[in-house]
């Protein structure tokens, strides 16, 4: 909206999204494959620069979904121009249709937000919380 | 002890400043609070035997130089003008009142973002039951409280968590 005008927005640096959805762990490795790939391929499509897509594999659920138990675990990192908001609107009404695809979220980051997942890409040890203390 | 020695400092300080806004008001305030601190010095059995305003003079000095409000008598008594009440103080000063204190993990370990998929962490703040726990439990600032609510929230949402665990079993 801002740069309208002005020369066009680089996805490289735009603001950085991530988005972790769900797929129904019935399909079979192709399908499953074939379905990261082609959300992959949306996201470049409406104007995404994909960076990272981490597969976390088949998990158990905390609660079912579906009438399912587990789910297929994956998250999207990309970036997204600042006036293209429009393209992940369509991005989240593919996957809300998708029926295979269970469940997703995505969100923006914020500053802080991002130095996490930097300091997670580039294998630094983050921060963790000391191990509980037994209450009196 | 140092933690109720600290409180005291800082309740002290408070009513200085207090008094001092009263001081420019207008001699009248000034008088009362002067009769005042006459009366709490004597109660407190401040072994000076000065009169009040010079009490109140030396209190000033010696807020400036030296914080420790447990050595200078006139402190206390002011404490009292402050509170007009012998036993708020007592209350405050009780042997044992909230000794121990409680530090907020996240800020410990210089956490500065709570991923939402960091489930083994959330599940910590969660009770088998998979409900939040009090701040008062985990002893978390108020300011992770606020960024953990959202993780585990988020974390719900993509069945990371459960939203109620049924323990029936």
């Amino acid at each position: 909206m801002a740069d309208a005008n002005g020369a066009p927005a680089q996805a490289e640096n735009g603001p950085m999204y991530e988005m972790m959805y769900i797929i129904n762990p019935v399909l079979n490795e192709d399908q499953t494959k074939d379905i990261v790939q082609r959300v992959t391929q949306y996201l470049s499509d409406n104007g995404a620069h994909v960076e990272n897509v981490e597969e976390r594999g088949s998990q158990r659920l905390a609660y079912p979904i579906e009438k399912k138990r587990n789910g297929y675990y994956v998250v999207v990192n990309f970036r997204l121009p600042v006036g293209k908001n429009d393209g992940l609107v369509k991005i989240e009404r593919a996957l809300i249709i998708n029926d295979d695809i269970m469940r997703h979220l995505v969100l923006r980051y914020d500053a802080k937000m991002e130095r996490h997942y930097q300091a997670q890409r580039s294998g630094q040890d983050l921060p963790k919380i000391a191990p509980p203390t037994p209450r009196a | 002890m140092a933690e109720v020695q600290n409180s005291a400092g800082d309740d002290a300080v408070n009513s200085n400043s207090g008094n001092d806004a009263a001081d420019g008001d207008g001699p009248e305030v000034t008088k009362i609070e002067e009769t005042n601190v006459g009366a709490a010095l004597e109660s407190a059995e401040v072994p000076t035997s000065a009169d009040a305003p010079t009490a109140v003079e030396q209190a000033a000095q010696q807020m400036g130089s030296e914080p420790a409000p447990r050595a200078v008598a006139p402190d206390v008594a002011r404490r009292l003008v402050a509170a007009s009440n012998p036993e708020d103080l007592q209350r405050i000063a009780a042997p044992g009142a909230q000794s121990t204190k409680m530090r907020c993990p996240f800020k410990e370990a210089g956490v500065e973002y709570i991923d939402y998929k960091d489930v083994e962490t959330l599940k910590r703040f969660v009770n088998e039951q998979g409900k939040m726990l009090p701040r008062r439990m985990t002893g978390v600032s108020a300011k992770y409280q606020r960024q953990l609510t959202t993780a585990i929230k988020r974390a719900r949402q993509v069945a990371l968590l459960p939203f109620a665990a049924d323990n029936v079993k």
